[in-house]
């Protein structure tokens, strides 16, 4: 609740909350966690912005060595300013793999 | 389907700030230091060790059972925005000052002194239209608050507008919150990007709109007011903050006013922008855009200069950004009065000056199909993407198709319509270019009705 001034004073100005109201989100639960990465299809997202598939290759490399077995799939997505074509994407990554790691946003 | 974000942590409060909007306040982000971050990027071995660090952070993150909370997080509560404050001081003066303060304390001011918004104030602001203080004009972005009428009114008391001015401000917030102006983008982006608001029609001049000399600067109440109390609408009704959510990285060149002018039709050679937008010449109307900081072309007081040759600078800049976004890619002009007239002496109509933009701005094939741009292989494969996923416009694709081919020339924009071109500025004048590397239908034109203290706008 915003603060106000309380105290013994001589003139009280009445103003108005400038602020719009905010419908409360439907919340929802993270996906469950997996057990272990070591047979699981990995996918790493790259948003696109530079240096980041730099970062998802060192990632991708680190979890090859570490889980033989897993596979990691690269996958870039459309270029920043596209964030209307998300809801079409979306399902196209999950039929991609068991998990994800997107990288790096700012 | 399970996940973590890598983000930066100057980013990290953003993170969470947006997850929230979304209703997931608990996704699981990992935190990367930004000042290693961004100097290592560019090489894989130097960033192979901060990579090293947060490895173990990112299984646990994939594998760590979830708690209760993200299992099943609680209801977000809705925050009431409603009501009245009582602000007390020992005078006038104090209570005014100690108001400022509050507003600033709270996130609801500019920095500014604000004008405080008391009811009868805005019951004043409201009386300039006819619209019910409870009609919704929109959601604004980023936290989806919702803009009614009442809301807008009580910032731009806070902006020191008068009420005649209000119909102006009401038709460029339904802009901003048209569904297909990316508001968030403008509002969040590290682009810094500045809103341009350009009225036109007869409302302009009988609300004394500077559209000569000093229009994008200070002096005139319209053109600085109603640009005020769009970005308080923005700052206060979609509850953003720089370093939190607003992450313009130097901050916007306007930002307290935007870049607000009216177009001069008077001295204008052409038809009116709203007109050549499909609007009626009696109506008034306000275009609300976005840019990066303008160039500015032209010899103004100082060097000769022709229309030719302002346009084929301002050609040559386009050409010369280097990077083909024509999806998104919108352009505006603001052409002084005396340019227009020379273009229009030698043959130019609004209509054939974007053509000859558009066709001279194409970009031959060649230079695109160089090194990896935005996770593709080259720019040829990220307009290809463009068209396949719908992103150029199906009747634009055989354009682009057709271009993208050995001797092709590829556009730079979807149509020629993408560049906007208005007539504004003294004489003498300069020429402005505002680009703006976002959604190509961020441009908002709407109309100005519901005016109860002016003759324009009235209906």
């Amino acid at each position: 609740m915003p603060h106000t001034s309380v105290q013994q004073a001589q003139v009280q100005l009445e103003v108005m909350n400038p602020r719009g109201e905010i419908p409360p989100p439907v919340t929802l639960a993270l996906s469950c966690r997996v057990s272990e990465l070591a047979t699981k299809r990995i996918v790493l997202i790259d948003n696109g912005k530079f240096g980041a598939n730099n970062f998802l290759d060192s990632l991708a490399g680190m979890l090859k060595q570490k889980y033989p077995k897993a596979t990691i799939v690269m996958y870039p997505k459309p270029a920043a300013q596209t964030i209307t074509n998300l809801p079409k994407w979306y399902p196209t990554v999950k039929q991609q793999g068991d998990l994800f790691v997107f990288g790096v946003g700012d | 389907m399970p996940g973590v974000y890598f983000i930066t942590n100057e980013f990290l409060e953003d993170a969470k700030s947006a997850a929230k909007d979304r209703g997931m306040p608990g996704l699981r982000v990992l935190a990367l230091p930004a000042d290693k971050y961004y100097r290592f990027r560019a090489s894989k071995e130097e960033l192979q060790p901060l990579a090293s660090t947060c490895f173990d952070s990112m299984i646990d993150a994939l594998t760590r059972p979830l708690t209760p909370e993200e299992a099943k997080p609680s209801p977000i509560e809705k925050q009431p925005e409603g009501g009245k404050l009582q602000v007390a001081g020992r005078d006038f003066l104090d209570a005014f000052e100690k108001t400022n303060e509050l507003f600033l304390g709270n996130h609801w001011s500019d920095g500014l002194p604000i004008v405080p918004p008391a009811p009868e104030r805005v019951d004043k602001m409201l009386a300039g239209t006819t619209r019910s203080p409870q009609e919704i004009i929109g959601q604004v972005a980023p936290k989806n608050g919702t803009a009614t009428v009442e809301k807008i009114a009580i910032n731009a008391v806070m902006a020191g507008a008068k009420p005649e001015y209000f119909p102006v401000i009401l038709a460029a917030m339904e802009g901003f919150t048209d569904r297909h102006y990316d508001l968030t983008h403008v509002q969040a982006s590290t682009g810094s990007f500045t809103p341009v608001v350009m009225v036109d029609g007869p409302i302009a001049q009988e609300l004394g709109f500077n559209s000569g000399i000093g229009m994008l600067g200070h002096g005139w109440r319209p053109n600085s007011t109603v640009g005020r109390a769009l970005r308080l609408s923005l700052l206060n009704i979609g509850q953003t903050w720089p370093q939190v959510n607003d992450m313009a990285l130097t901050g916007r060149l306007e930002a307290y006013t935007f870049f607000t002018f009216a177009e001069d039709t008077a001295r204008s050679p052409w038809e009116p922008y709203h007109v050549s937008r499909g609007y009626k010449p009696e109506d008034s109307t306000v275009t609300v855009a976005t840019s990066v900081n303008p160039t500015v072309f032209g010899g103004g007081a100082v060097t000769p200069w022709t229309g030719q040759g302002v346009i084929d600078s301002m050609v040559a800049r386009v050409k010369g950004g280097g990077v083909v976004w024509p999806h998104s890619q919108t352009y505006i002009l603001v052409l002084h009065p005396d340019c227009a007239v020379d273009l229009a002496n030698h043959g130019y109509t609004r209509r054939s000056l974007q053509e000859y933009l558009y066709e001279q701005t194409r970009v031959p094939y060649e230079k695109l199909a160089g090194p990896v741009f935005f996770g593709h292989d080259n720019e040829v494969d990220f307009v290809r993407t463009s068209i396949a996923d719908g992103r150029i416009r199906p009747d634009r694709a055989p354009v682009f198709l057709e271009a993208l081919k050995p001797g092709g020339r590829v556009p730079v924009v979807q149509s020629p319509d993408d560049f906007h071109i208005m007539v504004a500025g003294g004489s003498p004048g300069y020429d402005l270019l505002f680009s703006y590397p976002g959604t190509n239908w961020a441009n908002q034109t709407k109309r100005i009705s519901g005016a109860t203290l002016t003759a324009a706008g009235s209906s």
